[in-house]
């Protein structure tokens, strides 16, 4: 009968066996013709079949049915057993379930057998005032059936109106997967053979999880201590997985991260919560497929060790350049998509395409870096003329060129934003052409002057009239503002 | 082999001519360097791209970002996958795309880790690695590394021990074509040209590759679509960027400012 449905439980009763299949979400009426061949083949000629949405009444249609296979249709089940005298209401469990006075979800026999010999008892009581069939007593109001006959009599009252709450087919709970191991001849500080412990247990978990076909993204480990206090460590991966080599890596990482306040006595390797094994179908001719869960492995891995995520980049309309670009962190899913969705370009590359490629992008620091810029006066901008990189102590230029020239520059490109904040800042952008042939980007903070920075040391500006350039520093003295070498184009 | 097995085969190579099996491709594949996409550049580098399974270094300027951006577009719209160890926090504009999958590192040695992974796992078929330099020892595990892993492995260094190319490129500054502005002076860089020297045991080549300058213009937001500020046209119309001024003689009831910052950006001819 498990072949035909998910749940079969066998009640034994006085008699008989009555038999429950479960067919919520099937085709009843089918499944109880198939099971009812079945019986009968198995020799049970007088069995019977009773279809409803609701248990009691599926009992009745079995016991009382004209036919062998009697099917109740939903919304009618107090009609069905209106007419059928109220014995047939007295099963044990029904009534156990239904009754308020009992709370334990599993009663003692003592208890059922009390409240059956009350039921008895409750339904010579009805037919006494008349009342002999199911409808005679659904009739009744609770309010009245209480007050007259107890709170047991609700129960049958329930029953009668076709209201049955039991359920027969609770869910079961599994355990989930978990290995643990105790010791006590000997105490174990050595941090080598934990891991030797816990390679045992997470292959043994990781194999538990696998014959399930699931997974799992986060364990505790737990090392109960010979002083007898235990310590709990949560283990977690940047993807659910039932890899031994991932998880005992993640293993080693918590054995490098805990400090231990005594020696272990046992180890316990226990799966949090499990996941379905998601494996995506695969294209026979996608290239892609073949390495794809190795190239989620690896990203995976390098968000385990923190050593790197995988990013992308979002932008904004903030006027900063260094604030308009933010790189976004992306998740496991969004790194398997994008991993994954390999496809081939239809159209292949243009001549010119050939020809040319990508253009020279702006690489921007994230801090620009302060740089010490000649100018010279040019219809009313101080136009950057030559620079040089502020370096530290003992660091030398690249090329050995302190200085650079700039043989081009374009621009300002002006900027006054967050006056209404109270940082105001006002930048004065460059787009020059250095000696080396690199395009840069400079900008003057003309909002800030030398003497408001905290270092003064090496900035020179120049007050260039025609073609004698003189250079003055900045020591000591008040300039006009601070240059900054912002990115370059590469 | 069963004879269902090589029906199915049969049945395969009949509806999918141009099909070849996993295996044989893969080999073909793997034979085959990692295109630039460049022309010029391709006819210069042995077996015409970066090589597969060995350390290519390129001295980090003269376009190598943007040569190395171009292969990894391609190796991506050739169906495999190209990563782009990130750990100079320089990389901003021109990487909006997803193209190809840009993974951030903390500090150098964080970085190498993340190259080292990525080569291993033998998922990509091109690892970029920026802003770190691998030196010693650090270098023989990345070369065995990207031995196992079977893909191209590009470092933007100037170091350049073990490697198998060597490739430098500069920028000449007379080679730089400008706008002019309103004035005849200029106002924007359009496209420069690069002169790259490749060096391999037993090579020595050069190559002159052009590239365009992605347009600069702080006035235009970078979402693609969304219009200026002030009132110009959408960042995507390449021809808006170029003559500014036209943005700032706009009429006063065209232009819109930003609730937020309330920003204000001129432009005034050099």
């Amino acid at each position: 009968m498990l072949t035909l449905t998910p749940h079969v439980i066998a009640d034994q009763r006085d008699d008989g066996v009555l038999l429950w299949a479960d067919a919520r979400g099937l085709p009843a009426a089918r499944i109880a013709r198939t099971l009812l061949r079945a019986a009968r083949r198995a020799g049970l000629r007088s069995a019977a079949v009773g279809v409803s949405r609701v248990a009691i009444v599926a009992e009745i249609a079995a016991r009382t049915g004209e036919t062998t296979l009697t099917t109740v249709t939903p919304g009618e089940e107090r009609e069905f057993v209106g007419s059928r005298g109220l014995a047939l209401l007295a099963v044990a469990d029904a009534v156990t379930q239904a009754s308020p006075t009992v709370h334990a979800r599993s009663p003692t026999s003592s208890t059922v057998s009390a409240i059956m010999r009350r039921v008895k008892t409750l339904i010579a009581a009805f037919d006494d005032v008349g009342i002999e069939t199911c409808d005679d007593l659904a009739r009744l109001t609770r309010e009245a059936v209480e007050v007259r006959f107890g709170a047991e009599a609700v129960a049958l009252w329930r029953l009668a109106r076709g209201d049955d709450t039991r359920r027969l087919f609770r869910q079961r709970t599994r355990t989930l997967p978990s290995a643990s191991l105790e010791w006590f001849e000997f105490e174990l500080r050595d941090p080598e053979r934990l891991v030797f412990v816990a390679n045992r247990l997470a292959e043994s978990v990781c194999t538990e999880l696998q014959t399930r076909g699931e997974t799992a993204r986060a364990m505790t480990l737990t090392f109960a201590l010979v002083s007898g206090d235990t310590v709990t460590c949560p283990v977690r991966g940047a993807r659910p997985t039932a890899d031994r080599a991932t998880w005992l890596r993640l293993v080693r990482a918590v054995f490098e991260r805990v400090t231990l306040p005594d020696a272990v006595s046992g180890l316990t390797l226990a799966v949090e919560a499990t996941h379905s094994n998601d494996a995506p179908q695969g294209d026979l001719f996608d290239q892609g497929f073949q390495t794809g869960a190795a190239g989620e492995a690896a990203v995976a891995r390098l968000v385990d060790d923190e050593t790197g995520v995988a990013v992308q980049l979002m932008t904004s309309v903030h006027p900063l350049p260094e604030r308009r670009v933010r790189w976004r962190a992306l998740e496991t899913g969004e790194v398997t998509k994008a991993l994954r969705s390999l496809t081939v370009a239809a159209t292949p590359p243009s001549e010119e395409e050939e020809q040319i490629g990508e253009p020279l992008a702006l690489r921007l620091l994230a801090q620009p870096r302060r740089v010490a810029v000649t100018t010279r006066r040019r219809r009313g901008y101080d136009v950057p003329v030559r620079y040089r990189e502020r370096l530290s102590e003992g660091a030398r230029a690249r090329n050995g060129m302190p200085l650079l020239d700039v043989l081009t520059a374009a621009g300002p490109d002006s900027m006054s934003v967050g006056q209404e904040s109270g940082a105001p800042v006002v930048r004065e952008y460059w787009q020059c052409l250095n000696g080396d042939g690199q395009l840069v980007l400079l900008f003057r903070n003309a909002a800030q002057t030398v003497n408001d920075a905290a270092d003064e040391a090496v900035n020179a500006t120049t007050s260039d009239t025609g073609s004698n350039d003189t250079i003055s520093t900045a020591r000591g003295r008040r300039t006009e503002s601070i240059w900054y070498l912002h990115g370059w184009w590469d | 082999m069963s004879a269902q097995v090589l029906a199915l085969r049969q049945l395969i190579a009949d509806r999918f001519p141009n099909a070849k099996p996993l295996a044989e491709r893969d080999a073909n594949r793997l034979a085959h360097a990692v295109a630039t996409g460049l022309t010029s550049l391709d006819r210069a580098l042995p077996h015409g791209g970066f090589p597969r399974g060995k350390l290519t270094v390129w001295a980090p300027a003269g376009g190598a970002a943007a040569v190395l951006r171009s292969a990894c577009r391609g190796v991506t719209a050739g169906g495999e996958r190209a990563a782009w160890v990130d750990a100079s926090g320089t990389l901003t504009f021109g990487w909006t795309d997803g193209a190809p999958l840009v993974v951030r590192a903390t500090d150098r040695t964080s970085a190498l880790r993340c190259a080292e992974v990525l080569l291993k796992s033998g998922a990509f078929a091109m690892v970029v690695l920026d802003g770190a330099e691998p030196m010693g020892t650090e270098t023989v595990r990345l070369v065995g590394a990207v031995r196992d892993g079977g893909g191209a492995f590009v470092v933007l260094t100037e170091r350049g021990s073990m490697a198998a190319l060597r490739i430098a490129s500069s920028f000449k500054p007379d080679s730089v074509r400008w706008r002019p502005g309103p004035f005849g002076d200029p106002a924007a860089p359009v496209d420069v040209q690069a002169e790259v020297r490749v060096r391999a045991l037993g090579w020595n080549s050069r190559a002159k590759v052009l590239f365009r300058v992605m347009r600069y213009d702080l006035r235009d937001a970078l979402v693609p679509g969304a219009a200026d500020r002030r009132g110009g046209e959408p960042s995507g119309q390449t021809e808006r960027a170029v003559d500014t001024r036209r943005a700032v003689a706009r009429p006063a009831d065209a232009r819109r400012t930003d609730a937020h910052t309330h920003a204000t950006r001129h432009r005034r001819p050099a």
